[in-house]
């Protein structure tokens, strides 16, 4: 994976050198959902792999079956046929290796800021001294500090995904998998919030697989882009980007490589769109 | 006008109008309407004070706040405890529901005289009969809640890896609460007719007694004692409850 951003040192997770490793295997997934009007097949032959520290992006037009592929990914949802596995180990159910940010942030109405980010600290049983030191360095973390006893309803919805964003990073995923996290945001909150993650990111490498449907965001945060077409679900194409690292949205967006990149995209979407 | 200054002026409004219904209340009593069929406010604010003073009152009171609290507060145990039950397994569901529901729809009084027969006349009686039309508003609202959990909380939940207690505890009993005190709010307005059919059907006590002997002796101003008792007892009752539910889901009251 000698694209990736981090396949020198700091592909180097828990002592254990994982280059020429795989974070998360995806190997010949199939799904088919069993309904009324019988059979309906949303993904085929799935297979790609991550590497450690790698971002990916998994973009394709609505209904191509990627937040069915993330589902899969963390556990939530068994596959027909095909295995996913996470740092080797076959995913069946979620476990704390891989952890999920929701398009409409999911956040316990009935628990603080704080309360929410240490969810899946409490849920894991973590020592109460513990829990507390990484709710407020991830509370931190976010810039949210000062709204740690507030509740989810008395903050905007960036400030709402910030928390989402917090509540996953804690438990220190081997695998974060981003389902559409600036989708219910407005243009100027989906801005500042990508700004942010990514120098968090840069900040504390994760593997990342996000799913979206705009390419414009999946230029900027990925290290390849798996493009998918509809019906059934399936991969087609996977476009590597090689824009250098720190990258700046505005530069980004300015380059060349964006252009042509964002237009081989564009064709790529179509086409499959038409070939549905 | 600042806010307080519109919240001073309609108080203000509030006391003059209400000012004025007494004072017109008190006027018509005193020289069109005979006192038998309504008594002035000053005869029964001087009613209120001799049924104080004797320990008729306080005495009453007390017997009608011990049946309620003790009768409803059964309500609310045994059918959170029944509701969420029945919210969580199917099964018992099934085989509940068809009672639960012929329960909650039958009128209070058509029960009195099988109570009777089973308890007699007493305390017991009463609480039970208290305890019978209120728990079914509780039991129904509480399997609702526990029914009606938002999707995406279940699965947030499995996301971050809780077991199926977790789930329970974190989750399901946190997303039912403003559930759980709807039913509770609603069995508390049943709760208080029954205590008022219990006291006047079974032996005599209460505040019901008060009411059942007023009235068939034509002691209008008496009368209307128990009856404003009983409205300001509901009222302290309901925002005692809602104080309740600030205190326990402080995120639902300020969500509105």
């Amino acid at each position: 994976m000698a694209h990736s951003r981090h396949t020198d040192s700091s592909s180097i997770k828990g002592g254990i050198v994982l280059s020429g490793n795989q974070m998360l295997q995806v190997q010949d997934v199939c799904k088919t959902f069993d309904g009324g009007r019988g059979a309906l097949e949303v993904l085929r032959d799935i297979r790609f792999n991550v590497a450690a520290g790698e971002f990916i992006s998994i973009i394709g037009p609505s209904g191509c079956g990627k937040t069915t592929l993330l589902r899969i990914l963390h556990g939530l949802e068994p596959t027909t046929s095909g295995v996913v596995s996470v740092s080797g180990k076959r995913v069946e159910a979620p476990s704390p290796s891989s952890v999920m940010v929701f398009q409409q942030f999911n956040l316990f109405p009935w628990l603080t800021v704080a309360r929410n980010v240490a969810f899946g600290l409490e849920v894991a049983k973590l020592a109460a001294t513990q829990r507390k030191e990484r709710t407020d360095r991830f509370v931190r973390l976010v810039g949210l500090q000062g709204f740690s006893e507030h509740y989810p309803h008395e903050l905007s919805g960036g400030m709402q995904q910030r928390v989402g964003l917090a509540r996953a990073l804690a438990l220190d995923p081997d695998v974060l998998l981003l389902d559409e996290p600036f989708g219910a945001l407005d243009a100027i909150t989906r801005e500042q919030l990508q700004r942010e993650i990514a120098v968090i990111l840069a900040q504390s490498p994760k593997t990342v697989v996000f799913i979206t449907h705009n390419m414009d965001e999946a230029i900027f945060f990925s290290d390849r882009i798996l493009v998918m077409g509809t019906r059934p679900g399936r991969i087609l194409e996977e476009v590597r980007v090689d824009l250098p690292r720190p990258r700046e949205a505005d530069a980004v967006r300015a380059s060349r490589e964006f252009a042509t990149m964002r237009e081989h995209l564009w064709s790529l979407l179509s086409q499959g769109d038409k070939a549905a | 006008m600042t806010p307080t200054g519109r919240r001073r002026k309609a108080l203000l409004i509030q006391a003059v109008a209400n000012a004025g219904v007494l004072i017109a209340w008190e006027l018509l009593s005193r020289f069109v309407i005979p006192p038998q069929f309504l008594p002035p406010p000053s005869m029964i604010a001087r009613a209120f004070v001799t049924t104080i003073r004797s320990g008729e009152l306080p005495r009453q009171l007390w017997q009608t706040t011990s049946v309620l609290l003790l009768g409803f507060g059964l309500a609310i145990v045994t059918g959170m405890a029944i509701g969420i039950a029945m919210g969580m397994f199917q099964t018992l569901r099934r085989i509940l529901d068809p009672y639960v529901n012929a329960f909650y729809a039958m009128p209070t009084v058509a029960m009195v005289p099988l109570v009777i027969i089973w308890l007699g006349l007493g305390f017991e009686a009463k609480v039970f009969l208290t305890w019978l039309v209120s728990v079914f508003p509780v039991i129904i609202n509480a399997q609702i809640g526990v029914m009606n959990v938002p999707p995406a909380f279940i699965e947030t939940a499995r996301a971050f890896g809780c077991d199926r207690w977790q789930l329970f505890r974190r989750v399901i009993l946190q997303a039912a609460v403003p559930f759980f005190i709807a039913g509770i709010r609603l069995g508390l307005g049943r709760a208080l007719v029954g205590v008022v059919v219990a006291e006047m059907f079974t032996a005599l006590t209460g505040l019901g007694s008060m009411i059942v002997f007023y009235g068939n002796t034509f002691r209008t101003a008496e009368l209307f004692v128990p009856m404003v008792v009983l409205a300001i007892l509901s009222i302290a009752i309901t925002n005692l409850i809602y104080r309740m539910e600030r205190w326990i889901a402080p995120w639902r009251v300020a969500q509105g």
